[in-house]
């Protein structure tokens, strides 16, 4: 090689080196940024991700959910996130995968942790939604879902609408009492006392024989205690006798 | 008609090429990735673990058996080594035959390295329907490997061979979806025939969404019935095996 050309071989190796460099100012700040949660693709087209694996599509996108806020290094605050594009994705995941806690988990636990309560109406619709299946457990989805609307969005009439469904399933598939009492403990928060006190003490007057002594001491606490006041228990033989 | 010669002649080229040895390390690489994305789960972490290692080492298989089939076909031509074979006292159809069954054993042996790392995986899970996706795994990849024999024949580009292959392999795990949009009566205006030319290309598509799904490998209950992978596979790979015949019959060496 002459000395010619390997001066030429290193002078284009050079302006390729100072056009790489030129080029790497270009980018060097454009970074990954959070565009929030992103459109859901219909059923077929979260298929085609995982060419056709149902399982596999539920749990890649399952993992996305959960990370979703996390890019660049950066982490989103739950309360950025878009939730009413989140309900999509559960509904997507829920047709994908019925059966799976995952989601449900991810809901309830993760995104029901938002602290604007007025982002969780489609993490309790979800919640309610797989609460009301057949499935091992699955009743403690709708459970949660009144928890959510009970103690964090405190609207009272959905969690009375909801913990009505969960006493009805509670009936049918002899879930614990607590669950078949959940619509008396909502009664009671939104002031009709006489309402939720008759629901426990039919409760306590037709299973008092098959309940647990603790759940029995539990219900006639509840009721000499939280339902009615000094006064009124005092007045109540059932109160004296659990004195 | 089966040339034993032959078939170890492409097991020693499987040997050579170190398939098997490089299907291990993807094996563990795959395993290992997917253990860990696994455990990055919430909760279901090992139902994570399964459909991951599943699905990677499923495609890895599958990409492993393509690409030593294709390129030992076209590498077979290229070198005129079928002239030299051919020379010898065997049939076309021998020649095909033998090299069908030894694709087939190579296969087999994948299937039986990736079934038996996911069996011992799944071994602690109660519900992991193991032997079922293990069968449906092996007939996958032997239908793939025929399959990989028949376009390496046909196509003279070792890239086209590939890719035509893969293509057939994804067309085959979505031709479920496909048909299921197809029965939905999505129609596109003006292009009504693709409903119709998608479900002639159906007729000859194997179902591969069918045949192996990793949700046995989570909640069991395979459903699939055995007289339907062993007619859907055996019926696949004689169609592959005797268009390889067909089109070796018509060249001139």
């Amino acid at each position: 090689m002459t000395s010619r050309s390997l001066f030429a071989s290193y002078a284009s190796l050079l302006i390729a080196l100072i056009f790489t460099i030129f080029f790497w100012f270009q980018a060097r700040d454009i970074q990954s940024e959070w565009i929030n949660v992103p459109p859901v693709p219909s059923e077929a087209g979260a298929l085609s991700f995982s060419i056709g694996d149902k399982q596999m599509a539920y749990r890649s996108f399952g993992l996305m959910l959960q990370n979703i806020g996390n890019i660049g290094g950066r982490s989103a605050a739950l309360n950025e996130y878009n939730f009413d594009m989140l309900g999509g994705w559960f509904r997507l995941e829920d047709g994908m995968d019925p059966r799976s806690d995952y989601v449900p988990m991810l809901a309830a636990y993760y995104f029901g942790g938002t602290p604007d309560e007025t982002q969780l109406d489609p993490v309790i619709e979800y919640l309610a939604t797989v609460g009301q299946r057949k499935g091992k457990e699955k009743w403690r989805w709708l459970a949660h879902a009144v928890y959510l609307s009970r103690f964090k969005q405190k609207d009272l009439d959905k969690a009375l609408e909801l913990s009505y469904i969960l006493a009805a399933k509670a009936e049918r598939e002899n879930l614990p009492h607590w669950a078949k009492q959940m619509p008396a403990f909502i009664l009671s928060q939104q002031g009709d006392k006489q309402a939720a006190k008759d629901m426990l003490l039919a409760m306590l007057k037709e299973n008092a024989d098959k309940m647990h002594p603790n759940e029995v001491n539990f219900t006639v606490d509840y009721i000499c205690t939280r339902i009615l006041d000094k006064s009124e228990a005092d007045q109540m033989p059932l109160c004296d006798a659990a004195k | 008609m089966i040339n034993y010669p032959v078939i170890g002649y492409v097991f020693r080229s499987a040997l050579r090429d170190r398939l098997i040895a490089s299907m291990l390390c993807t094996l563990v690489a795959g395993l290992s990735l997917s253990i860990f994305m696994g455990s990055s789960a919430i909760n279901e972490s090992d139902q994570f673990s399964y459909v991951f290692a599943s699905s990677a080492l499923r495609f890895i298989g599958v990409v492993g058996i393509v690409l030593f089939t294709v390129f030992y076909v076209r590498r077979m031509y290229d070198r005129k080594d079928i002239d030299y074979m051919l020379s010898r006292p065997i049939s076309r159809l021998g020649f095909i035959v033998s090299h069908a069954l030894a694709f087939i054993g190579i296969a087999s042996i994948v299937a039986v390295v990736i079934g038996g790392a996911i069996a011992v995986m799944t071994m602690s899970s109660e519900n992991a329907d193991i032997l079922q996706w293990c069968l449906g795994l092996w007939v996958e990849f032997i239908i793939v490997a025929t399959a990989a024999m028949f376009f390496s024949m046909v196509l003279s580009s070792p890239a086209a061979g590939t890719l035509a292959t893969i293509g057939l392999y994804v067309l085959g795990r979505m031709m479920g979806n496909l048909l299921g949009v197809i029965d939905s009566g999505v129609d596109i205006a003006g292009f009504s025939f693709l409903s119709v030319v998608m479900q002639v290309v159906s007729l000859i598509v194997p179902r591969f969404d069918l045949l192996v799904q990793s949700g046995w490998l989570v909640y069991g209950e395979a459903t699939l019935s055995l007289l339907f992978m062993v007619g859907h596979s055996t019926s696949l790979v004689v169609l592959f095996t005797v268009a390889a015949w067909i089109d070796l019959q018509r060249k001139q060496f």
